[in-house]
């Protein structure tokens, strides 16, 4: 038995999977559907019983089955130009009917956007409102360019939360409900603190599987996080996880994974690393979708410190904690094209990294869009990076 | 062009004065400095200028420059920024941004957020003071968190040796910096009617130079430039356009506007029109005045308006009521702001019976020929 035939991970798939075919019901009865950033507080429409998907995912699932490249080229057909982002791209040529043979989830009916991640957001999503003519209800987190949300921040949050929710519940006709939404809090909280239990056993130097199986269950923290059942599932998939033999020997080498992962190249991005038994022991992104707090503030202070929402000295700090507690020997960095809050702090954060004893390098791709990606660049530096390795255990020794 | 205004005898010497001080940036800061003053390079967008000038410092605009083959700040930013983020940072990796004691930015895209990172990392000695800036300015709130943003940029800004903020210092300020955009506002409208008096670039300089020099050096000699104007018959431009963008500031290419034959009568440019459409409110409380200046802000791509036909809607009128025959955006290369919002607003102004053109630049742009033949074909299609 090995991490990809364990029945924990085939019912998270299915359960993750199961939120485009709820979409899809509901769409059926004519019930509202809405699609959210990644990073909206998913637990203001969870506690509306509202139905959600998140398009981001939408792009990447998509991206993944090589229908990035036919999508971009419909959304440069419609005047975006190729330098934006591609899950934009992909989102508007969506929302343009431009899927041939329908879309894997519903077109919105309404719109839940927060920026706390880039600006772009917001101007997609007001594309999308514009398009589809559908109301927006934004999120405004404002970047600060500070570690953390100071109070003022906190209080034009708490600010917008309630006219958010009371502009919400008017939408759908539901009076909100507290005790719903501290339900939805438990259920967020819960699966962030189960999410993090998996993530910590990739720790162990045997661990016999890869980081980057974590990206398979991401769809279910984005879209099905505030569900009660999912941080038992998640629990699940730990144990078994806990109880698969240990690796033989160490990997290789253990590496972080900076970036949002090249989608449409993924298996030639992962290919080098597997023949020379390197392994992915910790990234960026899946830890991110863990939103752990205890009250209001706290939800709206966890939403503030996404990836691009904090300081470069911040972000510095908290991936080297990660490299030391995950036994990182080195970084390997994607310069997405398509995301420029991201990218541009990447040269810095690699010699910050790099100042700190990692080796480091990047290579050029993107997030959605094939054509980002040069295969010969990226062998050049995977084997650049195994060099560097080698060079350091030498010196080791 | 030809103008067929004969020039009155007292306006070149004004235009040459905008020109210096429009291409001179560096010798602006350097008699500031030797004058003793601080000054505090000013990011775009919509930079608190009279906060700044009434805690005694001086505002020095800060929009990247042209002539310049970024190579130091190739070091942070991959090949796919804007030119405007690259050479700001460039300048002051080169140290040709030494004497000013700070910058300032409003962070509203997703280029600003990561030179304000880099810059933190890159100068540790000329800080960098972010302002938080909010989206959801028709609330209250907004107003308030703005104002303690504001409030906060007013602390680092003493704690680097501005005077402590007054409010009737602050009152003072708004007035005159209201008065300056009142006055480039009336230059905008007359400037098109002059019968080529005031061709493109000289346009541009004259409203460059505000982010250069003291606004007390400023004010008064646009308003004698603008009573010379208002002194001289109107002439309606052959083809006057609108302009919109981030900047169109590079001589090469407003002369290829010159030579095509176009009159700029109006412009939707974030480094002009957009950042002085709007004045500040009276108010007993100067600094909310000042966040309600910013919060009453509208119809810009940077920013979010719960209507979104307001933005199209605002550049047609804008292009019909300025009597342009067209609309051309210059594009900055990586601008995804302008990038994303082009399809709509080309949609909008394609149904309204516009004609638009989108010429691409950068900063780092040296030959504008294909920008000028393509403006001299936009302006025969419209001619």
């Amino acid at each position: 038995m090995d991490s990809f035939s364990l029945p924990a991970r085939q019912k998270l798939l299915d359960f993750g999977a199961e939120s485009s075919r709820l979409a899809w019901a509901a769409k059926d009865r004519g019930e509202p559907v809405g699609w959210m950033s990644t990073k909206f507080p998913a637990e203001i429409p969870a506690a509306l019983g509202l139905v959600t998907c998140c398009p981001e995912s939408q792009a990447a699932a998509l991206a993944s089955a090589g229908q990035g490249g036919p999508l971009c080229s419909a959304a440069d057909g419609l005047g975006f130009c190729a330098d934006l982002c591609s899950y934009s791209r992909i989102g508007l040529a969506l929302a343009a009917g431009c899927q041939e043979g329908g879309s894997r989830i519903p077109l919105p009916d309404f719109l839940l956007c927060c920026n706390n991640i880039c600006c772009n957001m917001l101007q997609w999503y007001q594309n999308l409102a514009r398009t589809l003519d559908i109301p927006l209800f934004l999120l405004d987190i404002p970047y600060t360019a500070q570690n953390e949300p100071d109070g003022e921040l906190i209080g034009y949050l708490r600010a917008q939360f309630s006219t958010l929710t009371r502009r919400l519940s008017a939408f759908v006709g539901r009076p909100w409900q507290e005790e719903a939404f501290s339900r939805a809090c438990r259920g967020a909280v819960d699966s962030a603190l189960a999410w993090q239990e998996v993530g910590e056993l990739l720790k162990d130097p045997l661990c016999p599987w890869d980081g980057m199986e974590l990206f398979d269950y991401m769809p279910v923290l984005v879209s099905r996080r505030c569900d009660p059942r999912t941080a038992g599932l998640l629990r699940e998939l730990g144990r078994e996880l806990a109880a698969l033999p240990q690796a033989e020997r160490p990997a290789r080498a253990r590496l972080m994974l900076e970036g949002t992962p090249c989608w449409p190249h993924l298996r030639q991005v992962l290919a080098p690393l597997r023949q020379a038994n390197i392994r992915i022991t910790a990234d960026t992104i899946t830890p991110s979708l863990g939103f752990v707090y205890q009250d209001l503030d706290g939800l709206l202070r966890a939403y503030c410190g996404t990836i691009n929402g904090s300081t470069l000295a911040k972000g510095l700090a908290d991936r080297a904690r990660l490299c030391r507690e995950r036994g990182v020997d080195g970084i390997l960095m994607h310069l997405n094209r398509s995301c420029r809050p991201w990218s541009g702090v990447l040269p810095q954060l690699g010699r910050g990294l790099a100042g700190e004893g990692w080796a480091v390098v990047s290579f050029d791709g993107d997030q959605a869009d094939p054509g980002g990606f040069a295969g010969a660049q990226y062998a050049t530096r995977v084997q650049g990076l195994l060099e560097m390795l080698e060079k350091g255990k030498e010196a080791g020794a | 062009m030809t103008p067929t205004l004969e020039k009155p005898e007292e306006m070149q010497p004004l235009l040459d004065w905008f020109a210096q001080t429009a291409d001179n940036p560096r010798a602006q800061l350097e008699a500031a400095l030797a004058r003793g003053e601080k000054a505090v390079g000013c990011l775009p967008y919509f930079a608190p200028e009279e906060l700044i000038h009434a805690m005694g410092m001086r505002p020095f605009g800060l929009w990247g420059t042209g002539g310049l083959s970024c190579s130091l700040s190739a070091g942070y930013f991959p090949p796919f920024y804007c030119s405007l983020a690259r050479t700001s940072l460039e300048l002051a990796l080169r140290g040709s941004l030494r004497g000013l004691c700070a910058v300032t930015g409003t962070l509203l895209c997703d280029t600003l957020r990561p030179l304000s990172q880099n810059w933190a990392a890159a100068l540790p000695g000329l800080p960098f003071l972010p302002l938080a800036c909010p989206q959801q300015r028709q609330e209250v709130y907004a107003l308030t968190y703005f104002r303690s943003q504001l409030e906060g940029l007013a602390r680092r800004l003493e704690e680097l040796g501005g005077r402590p903020l007054d409010p009737q210092a602050l009152q003072n300020s708004l007035e005159v910096y209201n008065a300056s955009r009142a006055a480039r506002r009336r230059f905008v409208a007359l400037a098109g009617w002059r019968g080529g008096l005031i061709p493109p670039l000289t346009r541009c300089q004259v409203l460059k130079a505000a982010l250069f020099a003291p606004v007390e050096e400023y004010l008064p000699r646009l308003t004698r430039l603008n009573r010379q104007l208002e002194a001289l018959p109107d002439q309606p431009p052959k083809l006057p356009l609108t302009v919109s963008g981030i900047l169109c500031d590079s001589p090469a290419l407003l002369r290829a506007f010159e030579g095509a034959g176009f009159t700029i009568a109006a412009d939707d440019l974030a480094q002009e029109s957009r950042s002085f459409r709007v004045d500040a409110p009276q108010d007993e409380d100067p600094l909310l005045a000042l966040a309600m200046r910013f919060c009453a802000q509208s119809a810009d791509p940077l920013l979010y308006d719960p209507d979104p036909a307001l933005r199209p809607r605002h550049l047609v009128r804008l292009v019909r009521e300025s009597g342009s025959r067209g609309l051309v955006l210059v594009l900055q290369q990586f601008c995804d702001v302008e990038e994303m919002e082009w399809p709509a607003l080309k949609a909008e102004l394609d149904r309204q019976g516009i004609p638009s053109l989108v010429i691409g630049a950068d900063q780092e742009m040296t030959d504008f020929g294909q920008a000028s033949t393509l403006l001299e074909a936009f302006a025969e299609r419209l001619g």
